[in-house]
């Protein structure tokens, strides 16, 4: 590459980090917190983008590869923060306003270890969120309704799992390596077995794809489940089964084909109803595990022979005991059915309602939002 | 529950080490010759922790599966001469070629992990 296209588009390139700059906006307190992460973030792509058109050490023709790397770079990360945080700022409205009261709440009813994230209803595919921006996304609607927004703390979870510096977090990230040493030991075992049986190539293949999953993704979703469980409670399994019935997907479905970054509805449920029965809570436990059969009653799903090899019942009851000790290691309050937070109460309290008077919940539920949105703390 | 959560986490943590490496490979290769070798905190926790046989950071373990898998040009071989050049804190003949093929490893997952977070599955 020759020196002219480095200074014309890095000098574009810093143009853009500037008018960037340029419109955040001062938006409201609730937002404060991405438009100074924006903010930081622009101003060190605009020092790294100087430093790589400016400074002599890049004219050095062995360096080009690692100029060109670093100017890639730069262009992603200004790609993600223009395209998903900068949006998030120029449309930020009051439905975002009130949800970031409530995950400040939230946040604090926890004792969650790291800063807030910044939550935006803009989003197009349920709740999810960007931990490297801080930020989480959830549907339009789902900031005026309470069934699913439990949702909001398994999303909190993935902060805490992709936090590389506090060592606050440290006790889930040392549990996450203990699941992931226990599950592909489970599965070594199981392939030696297999091959002393002459099982299928087939068969040991999938066992391959199957620590794939569980060393990736799988670890991680699992304990964001079980953190939301022991920071809110039943509410959060209520959300899931419901989800699994609103939704066409398979419960227990296996990875034949390509990765799967969620493992099987049913394995999770597992380990969620498991952790609600050591929290005290198995009375509501019991009642969620009528709908989750009649849910699969109405399916007629059933799970394939390898489903239990997969996800081994053992492992799934330990994964949820053995995580409580971490969550608590980290400072975070759990739930008890004799002490819940403001938040976690309400949440609770609509799916009571839901189940008490179906006819009347709507009504309900437009009056408890009005609680739960306009008292909660800045 | 959507699929940004891992990804965004590791494209975050990948960045990180892709600065870092970059630098030093621009260090090594700008400066004259000294055979000692300190490279940023970063790049050393990079290394070390590649070694480990269990991973909490998302970005590792994406490393540490490609690096399994054996489809990249950076191979055990290649952690074991830089562990020894951080440990000593000296360079040797082939260090720009190994922190090369290293960074071609970062760059592979980050695009990777790019890719997963602008269109998830």
């Amino acid at each position: 590459m020759n020196e002219a296209y480095f200074k014309g588009a890095l000098g574009q390139l810093e143009e853009r980090i500037l008018q960037l700059i340029e419109r955040i906006p001062a938006n409201s307190r609730e937002m404060e917190l991405l438009e100074q992460r924006c903010r930081d973030k622009l101003s060190e792509q605009r020092n790294l983008c100087v430093e790589l058109r400016d400074s002599p050490v890049y004219v050095n023709p062995a360096v080009q590869a690692e100029r060109l790397d670093l100017y890639r770079d730069l262009v992603e990360q200004l790609d993600v923060i223009e395209s998903v945080a900068m949006t998030v700022l120029l449309r930020a409205n009051e439905d975002d306003r009130r949800l970031n009261r409530l995950v400040t709440e939230i946040t604090r009813e926890v004792s969650f270890p790291l800063s807030r994230p910044v939550v935006s209803c803009s989003s197009r595919d349920y709740f999810h969120i960007y931990p490297h921006l801080n930020l989480m996304f959830v549907p339009p609607m789902e900031s005026r309704q309470l069934l699913h927004l439990p949702d909001l703390y398994h999303e909190l979870c993935h902060l805490i799992l992709a936090e590389l510096h506090d060592r606050r977090t440290d006790p889930f990230k040392q549990a996450l390596k203990e699941i992931k040493a226990r599950m592909f030991g489970e599965l070594d075992t199981l392939r030696s077995r297999m091959a002393l049986n002459r099982s299928p190539k087939r068969l040991t293949d999938q066992i391959d794809l199957w620590q794939y999953c569980w060393l990736n993704d799988w670890g991680v979703e699992f304990l964001c489940d079980l953190f939301a469980v022991f920071a809110c409670g039943p509410a959060f399994i209520w959300a899931h089964v419901h989800l699994c019935a609103k939704r066409r997907s398979l419960i227990y479905a296996l990875p034949n084909i390509g990765q799967f970054s969620h493992p099987a509805d049913a394995a999770r449920y597992r380990v969620m109803s498991e952790a609600l029965r050591i929290l005290g809570f198995g009375k509501d436990a019991d009642e969620i595990d009528k709908l989750w059969q009649q849910l699969l009653g109405v399916t007629k799903e059933t799970p394939s022979d390898e489903f239990e090899f997969c996800f081994p019942p053992a492992v799934l009851k330990w994964v949820a005991e053995s995580s409580l000790a971490a969550y608590e290691k980290m400072g975070c309050r759990c739930v008890s059915p004799k002490s819940r937070g403001r938040v976690a109460g309400i949440l609770d309290d609509a799916w009571r309602e839901f189940w008490r008077d179906q006819s009347g919940y709507p009504a309900w539920e437009n009056n408890a939002a009005k609680i739960l949105f306009l008292s909660n703390v800045a | 529950m959507s699929d940004t959560g891992v990804p965004s986490g590791i494209f975050g943590q990948l960045s990180e080490y892709s600065l870092a490496l970059n630098r030093v490979l621009v260090d090594l290769k700008s400066q004259p010759p000294s055979g000692r070798f300190a490279p940023a905190e970063r790049v050393k926790d990079l290394i070390q922790r590649l070694a480990e046989p269990w991973h909490s950071e998302l970005a590792i373990q994406s490393l540490s599966n490609a690096l399994q898998a054996k489809s990249v040009e950076f191979d055990l071989a290649a952690m074991r001469r830089l562990q020894k050049a951080i440990a000593t804190a000296s360079t040797y003949s082939g260090i720009i070629a190994d922190l090369e093929a290293l960074a071609r490893l970062v760059r592979s997952q980050q695009t990777g992990a790019f890719s997963r977070l602008r269109h998830p599955a």
